[in-house]
């Protein structure tokens, strides 16, 4: 049966007025000293010269911090991709901080999916947005330049799971990456700054922003203003990011992608137990039954949990977000996850 | 600043607990309005006592929770609400409050409270009150006849519709009659257009599946479409059989309540599907009154096994998916 | 132990009382429960069944554990066939017993009667020590529980007469206005079990939290743990403290009774 994959939830995405708005600055000199040697008029491209280029510039890949000459180099013993995707698929409400610079820079952009376009001669090279954003003051252009720009639809959690479905020889490079591998090329810049959106209902000019690296989180709140005192303020994401304690002493990385600052009605805290209405197992992606599983969890019934699938939760938060009752069930389900390592269930106490 | 967050997610969907059961609250007062214009106020006092009957007895019992009284909870009002509306309109009033006294008393709190019930408390307090006081059940008033508060022998006492197919006529409504709910048969099951209206107010605020009553009435036309009298047609049996008793009210609501229905939506479906057949067998071989009610409470016995049973296969299914994805690396 | 049962009226009481109120057995042990669930739907019946259960217990429960010091080790599984053969043989005589006291008892009853052959096994397993019983100790602890067991049957006979006919013992009670019918019905039996052994545990368990909560705010351990709390609050540390060997002692008696439950 389809149901595993489709699975999930449709969040409400937030993500205006950050998208639309032009993409910001707040560069620090520190981060303009360093040059590298540009990529000359009619120099060839080749993958070996495309991965020195990147690991002069310290180009890092945002989608998960790895530096982006590492992963061309591991293409480099393998047959030439398929397909390459610059990945500008922000499935996170609030978050837009790929798809913005997209439509912003997207001349760089452009210029550096075509550099990995001549240097690895995939079949197709594209770009991907998230589908499911509504309610957009501007529209997302279906091309830039000669790339065609494909919507991918899904259910949170979606950026996970969308690629890997693409098949095994697909190279899916973060736009912001892109951005900065055509700078370098055409600049000789070094990557010294990333794409962040700031965005949440306490903000009070909510975009998205090039920072320079290592930043502290109180300057970019400080940049934008804050309306109101944030009850929470977490990076990369409102659903299961990092919660940030102290923002001056947090800084931003080269992975992160939004600083996310909400204040929470009261209403939205926790006044009844379970109802029973069943609306998570209708929304975990992994086909569990948060539900049970939090019953088992709170009442210490180790063995039901583990016949339950707890290995199998990935901590998307979905269960918690549909809950009617506000419970907190994909935390205590995590917690027990952590506390009780696989394998060493015991009959329940 | 330092901040202290909560948990994640730190965003949340828009609907609340309190929300979702006053939904179905509000699915069930449009029965009451077709009750008070049938029957007058009385239908009003009955609802309204056995629905504070409902509530004390869960603030009460409540107590006993060790969570303290929650005064918040307003599971006890729908099924205080459903339990009137399922009672002729000239019964005393002591029968609705101890039905109701019952269903919570008895069949939610000793499980463990709302959202731990294994049995629809509306649907055991139902049958509780149907074994002790049967015939006062069986006897309902002729509608547009307006009662007063207190009911005497003056008020004259009909059989509903499905007392007389059971005995084997075929009961003389006619169209009209048919469509606007005139004609005998407890408070607020007669009027089936209106109660599939609600139907559609509680598909489009998502708190019902489409399959599930779905799939009740489609088993129920098929077998009345199969079985029926020599003189009348398979719809004209279809539609007797739909508007005869209880069946589209339990249909709609009781069947629908998503504590004791099974999570997987297969499960959903065969447990609508088993819900169908033993509602038809009762109507054929059982007693008269309440088939639905009765063949919920059994098929609800069987919830927790389809489940079950849905989420081995489904486990088996990943098994082999795993399999087959190893075999291919 | 003794001290502690010197002070501790409520304990000494439950360890008398052992088959009546801690170890009740229909309550705890699921004796007799076809009795009580199904048969017992009046005073008359209910005590009709307690006589017809003192007559089959005790002669069966002083019998059995004689005749079972007596079987070789090999012949254990006779155990049961022979209480139960045992059982019969006194329930003819009961059956007649009854009648004679009440014939509308054996009537209502009916063929639930002849289980009391078969609700004496359960102490068919309790000889499985092959020494000599004490028969003044067996009796005793077989009185109680017959106490017990009694005590449940009238409960819920008197009960279910008064919500289900509004008579007692046949006579009609004038203030009584409402009759469920459904009480009589096997189901409600259950759930009125239920309910009883849930009171009782609920009044043992009020008991014992009276007693806890007297313990730290009326007793001589109240100062020493103010003491405690004072100390706690001083040390920067939270170094688990050496409790006074008293309330080490006392908490852990708790514990055991309830465990005992």
């Amino acid at each position: 049966m389809k149901l595993w994959n489709t699975k999930g939830i449709i969040l409400e995405q937030k993500k205006e007025p950050a998208l639309s708005r032009d993409l910001q600055q707040l560069l620090t000199e520190q981060g303009e000293s360093a040059k590298v040697e540009t990529l000359a008029e009619n120099e060839e491209v080749t993958l070996d010269r495309l991965i020195r280029l990147c690991n002069e510039a310290s180009i890092v890949d945002e989608r998960d911090g790895e530096p982006l000459g590492d992963i061309l180099m591991g293409w480099k013993l393998r047959a030439a991709p398929k397909l390459i995707v610059g990945d500008a698929v922000d499935d996170e409400p609030y978050v837009s901080n790929q798809t913005n610079p997209l439509m912003k820079q997207s001349a760089d952009a452009a210029y550096g999916l075509r550099l990995l376009q001549t240097a690895l001669k995939p079949q197709k090279a594209y770009f991907a947005v998230y589908r499911e954003m509504h309610y957009l003051n501007s529209r997302v252009p279906t091309k830039i330049e000669e790339f065609v720009v494909r919507k991918m639809g899904g259910k949170y959690p979606m950026e996970r799971r969308a690629f890997s479905r693409l098949g095994d020889d697909v190279l899916a490079v973060g736009v912001g990456a892109l951005i900065h591998l055509a700078r370098a090329a055409k600049e000789g810049r070094v990557q010294s700054s990333c794409f962040v959106t700031v965005a949440g209902n306490c903000i009070g000019t909510p975009c998205n922003m090039e920072v320079t690296i290592g930043t502290p989180v109180s300057a970019l709140l400080e940049h934008c203003g804050l309306i109101t005192d944030p009850t929470s303020l977490s990076l990369n994401s409102a659903m299961v990011g990092k919660a940030v304690e102290d923002p001056e002493q947090t800084l931003i990385q080269a992975n992160t992608s939004a600083v996310i600052a909400i204040r929470e009605a009261k209403k939205n805290l926790r006044h009844m137990d379970c109802i029973g209405c069943s609306r998570c197992v209708e929304v975990c992606p992994e086909g569990l039954n948060p539900m049970e599983l939090y019953r088992a969890t709170s009442t210490n019934r180790r063995q039901t949990a583990f016949e339950l699938g707890l290995e199998r939760c990935i901590g998307c938060a979905a269960c918690s977000y549909i809950c009617p009752s506000r419970l907190e069930l994909s935390h205590l389900i995590r917690e027990k996850q952590e506390k009780w390592p696989k394998g060493e269930h015991c009959h329940d106490r | 600043m330092i901040v202290k967050s909560k948990p994640f997610p730190q965003i949340r969907a828009e609907e609340r607990s309190s929300l979702v059961m006053l939904d179905t609250a509000i699915a069930l007062i449009p029965p009451f309005f077709m009750a008070v214009f049938y029957y007058g106020i009385r239908s009003l006092a009955l609802g309204a006592l056995t629905v504070l009957a409902a509530l004390v007895t869960n603030w009460i019992s409540s107590l006993f929770n060790g969570r303290g009284i929650e005064w918040w909870d307003a599971s006890p009002v729908v099924t205080g609400m459903i339990i009137a509306l399922m009672m002729p309109a000239s019964i005393p009033f002591y029968i609705p409050m101890l039905a109701a006294v019952f269903a919570i008393f008895v069949v939610k709190f000793p499980y463990g409270g709302t959202g731990n019930n294994v049995f629809n408390p509306a649907a055991a307090g139902l049958a509780f009150v149907t074994i002790c006081f049967g015939t006062q059940l069986s006897g309902y008033p002729t509608p547009l006849e307006p009662l007063s508060l207190v009911v005497d022998e003056t008020v004259k006492l009909v059989q509903g519709p499905a007392a007389i197919l059971k005995m084997g006529a075929i009961p003389t409504i006619s169209t009209e009659q048919l469509a606007l709910g005139n004609f005998a048969g407890p408070m607020g099951t007669t009027n089936i257009l209106v109660i599939a209206a609600c139907l559609v107010y509680l598909l489009v605020r998502k708190n019902v599946k489409w399959y599930v009553p779905a799939a009740y009435l489609g088993t129920v036309c098929v077998f009345a479409s199969r079985i029926h009298h020599e003189d009348i047609g398979a719809m004209e049996s279809i539609i007797l059989e739909l508007v005869a008793g209880s069946l589209m009210f339990v249909a709609v609501y009781m069947l629908t309540e998503p504590v004791t229905l099974p999570k997987r939506p297969m499960a959903k479906i065969f447990y609508a599907v088993t819900a169908g057949i033993v509602t038809m067998l009762f109507r054929y071989y059982g007693a008269v009154h309440y088939s639905a009610v009765f063949a919920l409470l059994l098929t609800n016995a069987f919830s927790p096994l389809f489940d079950h049973l849905v989420e081995r296969g489904n486990l088996i299914e990943l098994m082999e998916r795993r399999a087959d994805h190893e075999e291919d690396e | 132990m003794k001290k502690m049962s010197k002070r501790n009226y409520y304990r000494r009481f439950l360890s008398v009382t052992k088959g009546i109120f801690l170890k009740n057995p229909v309550l705890t042990m699921g004796f007799a429960v076809p009795f009580v669930v199904v048969a017992t739907t009046s005073l008359q019946t209910a005590v009709g069944l307690s006589i017809g259960l003192l007559l089959t217990l005790v002669p069966v429960g002083l019998i059995m554990p004689l005749l079972m010091a007596k079987i070789p080790q090999d012949f254990q599984w006779v155990d049961y066939p022979l209480c139960a053969l045992i059982a019969a043989f006194f329930v003819l005589p009961t059956r007649v017993i009854v009648g004679n006291i009440s014939p509308a008892l054996m009537d209502s009853v009916g063929v639930y009667f002849s289980l009391l052959c078969v609700s004496t096994l359960l102490f068919a397993a309790r000889g499985k020590t092959r020494k000599e019983p004490d028969l003044a100790k067996v009796l005793l602890e077989l009185v109680k529980i017959w106490i017990g067991a009694a005590m449940v049957l009238l409960l819920v006979g008197v009960v279910r007469e008064i919500f289900g006919y509004g008579t007692l013992w046949g006579k009609a009670l004038p203030w009584v206005k409402l009759r469920f019918s459904g009480v009589m019905v096997s189901a409600f039996g259950f759930i009125l079990l239920g309910f009883v052994a849930a009171l009782g545990k609920k009044i043992h368990r009020t008991i014992l939290a009276a007693q806890i909560w007297t313990a730290r705010n009326r007793g001589p351990i109240k100062e020493k743990l103010i003491e405690l709390a004072h100390k706690m609050r001083e040390d920067e540390e939270e170094t688990p403290e050496e409790l006074p060997k008293e309330t080490v002692e006392e908490t852990s008696k708790e514990n055991q009774g309830k465990e005992q439950e």
